[in-house]
């Protein structure tokens, strides 16, 4: 009974099927390190690092799209590309294993992009849709307009950017640069020799390890920024807010900044200082905590 | 390296910012290319002469109370769903392109509307509070005229952008325009103070960055 409905759904479901999706299922010989490069502009892109010397692209076209998939093992290319029409109007997800040490390239328009377990450096950009990555990457670079950006374990120069969706960048390591305009910006776990975090109106929230001599610069308009740091925390800290309120659990209160502006100003130093923790805001509320 | 991944890196080289790797890309094309030599040069002065700026001046009476009632006032409008006061009179100046998107076969009630300012960067600029600072003004002036050039080519590609993304667009530029707003204001009460004039050309930074990447991604179909 249930095969028979199953048989049913698909003979309904079969035509309109076939008609908009093309399967698409392609290998082709890659180096360890080989350099992929993938653009979709409407849809999606799965990637996964894998242990085996190939490049393997599957998953489904849309309606009029073909897939462009060439290049010699150092440098793959795969690419959906419309026949006619608006390339826009064309969904096709792909999934693609691509050896663990590749470095990738994404590019997206309407896409949501994801990538794990790739050890080389990693790149993805999209304007509308959410971009993942998890392993340890070295070196990466994330850029979306309206979607989230999640960082998982990376380490090296990593820059996050998005304007309306959430950044989070979990378990990471080395140099952080992440911004947002719109979205909360929450950087937890792992440990940093430099992080420059920066926000319009969205809330920062940096709970992390800094490295003895890190600098940490913290910037936002309106937005609340809370710092979370152990209770011997060695740092510099110079805090100012314009109209903000600072509170300091590490140190000494705010003091006003000016006898005619509502601004605080906050230096001082923990610990046996080291690091470098920077803070900025025009609006925006200012706590330093004790983790 | 090319000009635009420069200019990714123009403040991180500025600011000292950058690993040995970096510098060294950014130096070398730096020594190879004019234009970005006196994009370089031209970001160092206003920075200089941010820094340059006494932090805070003494105001002939204490302004700070009637700016705080607008700020908040205004915010309870933005809450409220409603249009803050210069964005009222930047309405009025600007010509307002009101675009239906189109999509073949769809009916009239798929039809979806997309505003894009299109003013000139004077209009807009004199429609909001006024920057004291010539060096600031001249580069607000700059940035907008960028951001002008950049709405202009993204809107000659709408008709082939999901009208949703272009929602979100338009929703996230007007979370700048506010906070730009917002700087303005607290400019008004501290003009020569330098980290809000470096916190306004910051943010005008920002909209540019974010109509750059839309532009260049949607004209890369």
């Amino acid at each position: 009974m249930k095969r028979a409905a199953f048989v049913l759904a698909a003979v309904l479901a079969g035509p309109a099927w076939l008609a908009a999706e093309t399967p698409v299922d392609q290998k082709r010989p890659a180096a360890p390190d080989a350099k992929v490069s993938i653009e979709n502009l409407s849809g999606s892109v799965k990637v996964t690092g894998w242990n085996q010397a190939e490049v393997h692209v599957k998953g489904t076209l849309g309606e009029g799209a073909e897939l462009s998939f060439d290049g010699p093992e150092q440098n793959l290319k795969i690419e959906v590309e419309a026949e006619h029409g608006n390339p826009m109007g064309v969904k096709s997800d792909l999934e693609v294993f691509v050896p663990t040490g590749s470095s990738v390239s994404i590019e997206g328009f309407q896409a949501t992009i994801s990538i794990a377990g790739v050890t080389g450096s990693v790149s993805a950009e999209t304007v509308n849709g959410s971009i993942t990555q998890a392993g340890p990457a070295k070196g990466v670079e994330l850029q979306s307009v309206n979607g989230s950006i999640d960082v998982t374990k990376a380490g090296g120069r990593i820059q996050a950017e998005a304007v309306n969706g959430p950044v989070t960048i979990r378990d990471a390591s080395g140099e952080l640069e992440a911004s947002t305009v719109n979205g909360k910006l929450l950087v937890t776990g792992g440990s940093y020799e430099r992080a420059k975090l920066e926000s319009v109106s969205g809330g920062v929230r940096f709970e992390a390890g800094l490295s003895p001599r890190a600098t940490l610069g913290v910037e936002s308009v309106s937005g609340t920024v809370d710092l979370f740091f152990p209770a011997a925390f060695g740092a510099e800290f110079s805090v100012s807010t314009f109209s903000g309120e600072i509170v300091n659990e590490l140190g000494p209160a705010a003091e006003k900044a000016s006898k005619w502006a509502p601004g605080k100003e906050l230096a001082f130093t923990s610990g046996s200082g080291g690091a470098r923790v920077t803070v900025e805001t025009l609006s925006g509320a200012v706590n330093i905590r004790k983790k | 390296m090319t000009c635009q991944e420069l200019d990714e890196r123009l403040d991180g080289w500025v600011d000292g910012e950058l690993d040995a790797r970096a510098a060294a890309e950014v130096e070398a094309h730096l020594a190879a290319c004019a234009l970005c030599q006196e994009r370089e040069r031209r970001l160092r002065q206003l920075l200089a002469h941010a820094a340059s700026l006494p932090r805070s001046l003494t105001p002939p009476r204490d302004l700070w109370p009637g700016i705080a009632r607008r700020v908040e006032r205004e915010r309870s409008w933005s809450w409220a769903g409603g249009l803050q006061p210069w964005a009222l009179a930047a309405a009025a100046t600007v010509v307002v392109g009101l675009v239906a998107v189109l999509w073949t076969g769809r009916a009239p009630s798929a039809v979806r509307t997309v505003e894009i300012p299109a003013a000139t960067p004077e209009a807009r600029l004199a429609a909001l509070p006024s920057v004291s600072d010539p060096v600031v003004a001249a580069a607000e002036r700059d940035y907008e005229a960028a951001a002008n050039a950049l709405l202009e080519a993204l809107q000659q590609r709408q008709a082939e952008i999901r009208p949703e993304t272009l929602v979100a667009v338009r929703a996230n530029l007007e979370v700048i325009d506010r906070a730009l707003a917002e700087v303005r204001e607290a400019l008004v009460k501290n003009p020569s103070n330098p980290e809000l004039n470096r916190m306004l050309v910051a943010t005008h930074r920002k909209k540019v960055d974010v109509l750059r990447r839309v532009v260049r991604l949607s004209t890369a179909l």
